[in-house]
């Protein structure tokens, strides 16, 4: 465990890394005992930080949502992090590619809640009472420490978050069977990656569930308006300059955004 | 060809019998680094060959490395293709013995059985559908001969592409072939979705898997076809899952049915 000191400075090497697109040492290095409880810390005075200069929270993220990533990362959960307004992109954007350190995409649903949902024990079903939306999402994530990460390097860099892209159509959530949601990834005209929503934990709600009922944990919630990354269903695609992206999900529509 | 029958007979019997001992082995091109495309499907056939003369019987032919990004990554231009075997069918629900099997993996993918053989070149995705009698969920059990998956691709395909089982999905619903790009898939291990595809993933649509594999087969001489009432398993949609003993995998098809065996 980490003192409130070395928490801090911990978000400060993180923001430091983020404004020089430069990144740090893993913060399990420099911080040999760190655990998980001082990594969300560390992402709550992270958060802090960007708030007050200016940056608003959007909704949140959940991350290892399959179980191919949690035995990898040795996690039995998934782990979340903040979506802050300055990191969204329209569906057809060209998005810079300098803007992150080492981007990676990955295929997501996103949900926008239409009531406020808080925990204990919020199942499936209450999460689809609460929300009003659900709308294909793609992720662009980015790791502002050095590689290899352990599950505390991830959780303190806000997951691994680094820019949403929302597109395609939006349904509400029985208009379609939230479990079959396909969709196809092509990268520069050839097909990468393809994935199937049930591929996050079996419902694509479950890890929502999970979200809520965690925030609770530290006295919050979802509000009413606010968008969640549900989690990827396929695996991460590495991203450079010059890429074009297509993301074909049926009879949910398609994005496709290119990086300069 | 450089080498000779003789030397092509002596391959085909090593790594048969690897197959038939289940026991691992190292691949092929370690003993011989210059071995062609052209000599490798030579030691499959003569294993296919080997087979015959013992009175199994060729059930059908199956695709490999039919993701166009991995084929990229290869820099080949062309996917793979082997044969099954009757002794490889599993029914569906059916047990299959890990003591026959050396490190066996589970995929998911779409079946196609042709109304009238197909042969290339020329041969596009909507003369396959015009050939299409009927497509099947299926799933293939892969078992590479090789030690630790440590191989080539020349050396996968003197293997006969690690085929060893497979099932075939018996309650199924009709599906159109002509949409199994769309064709969603989920692969579930005792009972947690560990692997999942979109149909897409096959060359942009299985169809044209059958397609290829009538174009290679055309190229590669007279009398090669896909042939008729056989199954072609067209290739993973979804990435290759190790099993153990003990598990269930249970594939679901959206729309088109299912598939489930059982490692024991």
């Amino acid at each position: 465990m980490l003192s409130e000191e070395d928490r801090r400075k911990g978000a400060e090497l993180l923001l430091q890394a983020e404004r020089e697109r430069k990144p740090i040492p893993q913060l399990s290095k420099t911080f040999p005992d760190i655990e998980i409880e001082d990594a969300y810390r560390i992402q709550d005075y992270w958060a802090q930080a960007r708030i007050a200069a200016g940056a608003r929270v959007a909704g949140h993220k959940i991350g290892l949502t399959s179980r191919a990533m949690q035995l990898a990362s040795k996690m039995t959960e998934p782990d979340y992090g903040r979506i802050l307004d300055d990191a969204f992109y329209n569906d057809g954007a060209r998005i810079p590619a300098s803007r992150f350190i080492k981007p990676r995409l990955e295929v997501e649903l996103a949900f926008i809640m239409g009531e406020d949902l808080a925990g204990p024990g919020v199942r499936i079903y209450d999460v689809l009472r609460a929300t009003e939306f659900v709308v294909p999402a793609l992720e662009v994530i980015d790791y502002r420490t050095e590689v290899p990460r352990a599950i505390t390097d991830t959780i303190a860099d806000n997951a691994a978050f680094g820019s949403i892209v929302v597109g395609g159509r939006p349904v509400r959530p029985f208009d379609v069977d939230l479990r079959w949601v396909g969709a196809t990834l092509s990268q520069n005209g050839i097909i990468e990656e393809t994935g199937v929503s049930a591929g996050i934990m079996g419902h694509p709600a479950a890890g929502i569930a999970w979200l809520v009922n965690k925030l609770h944990v530290v006295g919050t919630g979802l509000e009413k308006g606010q968008i969640v990354l549900a989690g990827s269903f396929t695996r991460p695609v590495d991203i450079t300059a010059g890429d074009i992206i297509q993301v074909d999900y049926g009879p949910l529509g398609a994005i496709g955004v290119s990086f300069i | 060809m450089a080498l000779d029958w003789k030397t092509l007979e002596a391959f085909a019997e090593h790594l048969e019998n690897a197959e038939l001992e289940r026991r691992a082995i190292t691949k092929i091109t370690d003993d011989c680094p210059d071995l062609s495309w052209e000599e490798a499907y030579a030691i499959q056939d003569c294993i296919r060959a080997r087979k015959v003369a013992r009175g199994v019987r060729i059930t059908g032919l199956k695709m490999g490395l039919t993701s166009l990004a991995k084929m990229t990554q290869m820099g080949v231009e062309d996917p793979i293709h082997g044969f099954i075997t009757d002794y490889g069918m599993v029914p569906d629900g059916g047990e299959i013995a890990m003591d026959a099997l050396i490190h066996p993996k589970v995929e998911a993918e779409v079946g196609f059985v042709l109304k009238r053989p197909l042969s290339g070149p020329g041969v596009d995705i909507d003369m396959v559908l015009a050939a299409t009698d009927r497509i099947v969920p299926a799933v293939e059990v892969i078992d590479s001969r090789y030690r630790d998956f440590r191989f080539d691709l020349k050396s996968v395909i003197a293997d006969n592409t690690s085929a060893a089982r497979y099932v075939v999905g018996s309650s199924t619903t009709p599906f159109a072939a002509s949409d199994l790009h769309r064709l969603n898939v989920v692969l579930e291990k005792n009972g947690s979705v560990v692997a999942e595809g979109v149909g897409a993933t096959v060359l942009g649509h299985p169809a044209a898997s059958v397609a290829m594999l009538a174009n290679m087969l055309g190229r590669k001489g007279e009398g090669w076809e896909v042939p008729a009432e056989a199954l072609i398993l067209t290739g993973g949609i979804t990435e290759a899952v190790p099993v153990a003993r003990g598990d269930w995998i249970d594939v679901r098809y959206k729309d088109f049915g299912s598939v489930s065996l059982h490692f024991v």
